[in-house]
């Protein structure tokens, strides 16, 4: 998978590549048991901190996204994933505010299942 | 004779180093200009082109005559101080007319804020596929081969070595510089090889670990692109390796007196070594540009996307400095092959192991005998 980091953005570059590698999972660009790179050849690639890199990884591994493996280094988890209650919280809290905000934007109901559904046509679905 | 391949030699030489350096804007990344980074469109604007030309010009103007008439004044054994006083004022003028050029072309991207209005990014690739590494194992076990079995060489025909062991010639094969011959000096040849061995060895690592560089027009291409660049080098090293190594086997053969060559014979395979030696690093070069931006497979579509601003870590324009970035080998901005990232402290350990290793082979033979 390509992951693009946007240096001028406002979203810290950890949470650039994190968001990105949940997408890549959720759109199947990132298999289950597909190993990550590790945390210095990514840093090194991207010319950015260890640190950046390492607590995108400790982030993703928290939430259950990615587990460490003694041999393969970061390696993506089998789905589904299982979120405790506070994810699953956090997820629709952060859910509503984004659909308020198109909501608040003047875009009808209809144009926001429309992106929705068109978001989640990029999706695969799994069983 | 003598004379003619001598100033042969010099012209070669030469012509190989300004060549260089006059096509050196064209070998870069495509968004590089002089070191500098722009948006890919911006590439053929008239007024970088100017900038270009104006460099070549004034390089091939002040360069070609230091260049002749040092080729036609110097007999390459007998006065090499000039020799190399003329090699460094190329270098320096080709610098100079550099770090002008380079002033030029930053202070036309701020003035037109090229990089105003683009989202600067960085691309990565999640998997990792470098290709077999089994051709160039295989290229360092038998070049380890060589090193080893000149080495046994020498301990087995020991008697047939003649009391002063050469270890610097002239063009036509004839020792200038000689130690004395004892059970320790007599390695001195593979030895010699044995460094070129270790030289080669970690360029072709520093090829193999340098940071990749995706181009965000076209990420998928620049891929590939980056892989045969990789690929194009190691086998370059390769070669390289093979060609010295075996050079030195000829003179090592031959001093231990297992073959013997004509005078003219040397001097035939001397000149053929270097232009070979020249011509696979020219060709190298031209035919691929750093992270292959020569190859010819690139489609460039309008982005509001730019690679990275990342001037301010290229001081001078020559030398990469960052902190953040945890790499220790990365192409040269403008120039041919790789440097390191003087600001990490592996990388500089690796460049003093360099040096010391540079040191004693040059103090080598003062040192055996």
């Amino acid at each position: 998978m390509l992951v693009k980091l946007d240096f001028e953005s406002e979203v810290p570059i950890y949470q650039q590549l994190k968001d990105q590698i949940v997408m890549g999972i959720a759109m199947r660009d990132l298999e289950p048991g597909e190993s990550l790179p590790s945390v210095r050849e990514l840093a090194s690639d991207l010319g950015v901190n260890l640190h950046t890199i390492r607590k995108s990884y400790n982030q993703l591994k928290a939430e259950g996204f990615v587990h460490v493996n003694r041999r393969k280094g970061a390696v993506v988890a089998k789905l589904p994933i299982a979120l405790d209650d506070e994810q699953k919280l956090l997820v629709d809290d952060g859910l509503n505010t984004l659909i308020a905000t198109l909501v608040c934007s003047g875009k009808s109901h209809d144009e926001i299942r429309l992106k929705i559904n068109s978001i989640l046509d990029r999706m695969i679905e799994r069983k | 004779m003598n004379n003619m391949s001598n100033i042969l030699l010099n012209l070669v030489i030469f012509s190989f180093l300004i060549g260089i350096q006059v096509i050196m804007p064209k070998l870069t990344r495509k968004d590089i200009v002089f070191s500098i980074r722009v948006p890919i469109e911006v590439i053929g604007d008239q007024r970088i082109n100017k900038i270009i030309n104006n460099y070549r010009k004034k390089l091939l103007i002040s360069a070609l005559p230091i260049a002749l008439l040092i080729s036609f004044m110097v007999n390459g054994d007998t006065r090499p101080g000039i020799y190399i006083i003329g090699i460094f004022s190329v270098i320096g003028l080709s610098i100079v007319y550099f770090l002008k050029s380079r002033k030029q072309v930053k202070e036309l991207k701020e003035k037109e804020q090229w990089t105003f209005k683009k989202r600067q990014v960085t691309i990565v690739e999640t998997k990792k596929d470098e290709g077999s590494k089994i051709l160039a194992k295989l290229a360092f076990i038998i070049g380890g081969l060589i090193v080893l079995g000149n080495a046994i060489y020498v301990k087995v025909n020991y008697s047939q070595f003649p009391s002063e062991i050469p270890y610097q010639w002239n063009i036509q094969g004839v020792g200038t510089q000689s130690i004395p011959k004892t059970s320790f000096s007599i390695f001195l040849l593979p030895a010699m090889q044995l460094f070129i061995f270790i030289i080669m060895f970690v360029s072709y690592k520093s090829i193999r670990l340098t940071k990749v560089q995706l181009d965000v027009e076209d990420p998928n291409q620049s891929k590939v692109r980056n892989n045969i660049f990789k690929k194009r080098w190691s086998t370059a090293v390769t070669s390289i390796m093979f060609l010295l190594l075996s050079l030195f086997s000829l003179y090592n053969f031959d001093t231990g007196g297992s073959i013997n060559i004509s005078p003219e014979l040397y001097n035939f395979i001397n000149i053929l070594f270097l232009v070979l030696i020249f011509l696979i690093a020219g060709i190298t070069a031209i035919t691929t540009g750093q992270g292959g931006s020569r190859l010819k497979d690139k489609t460039i579509e309008a982005v509001h996307e730019m690679n990275r601003d990342d001037d301010q870590f290229w001081k001078f324009g020559m030398i990469y400095y960052n902190k953040n970035d945890p790499s220790i080998f990365i192409e040269k901005r403008f120039g041919v092959g790789f440097t390191i990232n003087f600001a990490n402290p592996i990388a500089i350990l690796l460049l003093v192991g360099l040096f010391l290793l540079i040191g004693i082979f040059a103090l080598l033979p003062s040192i055996l005998s």
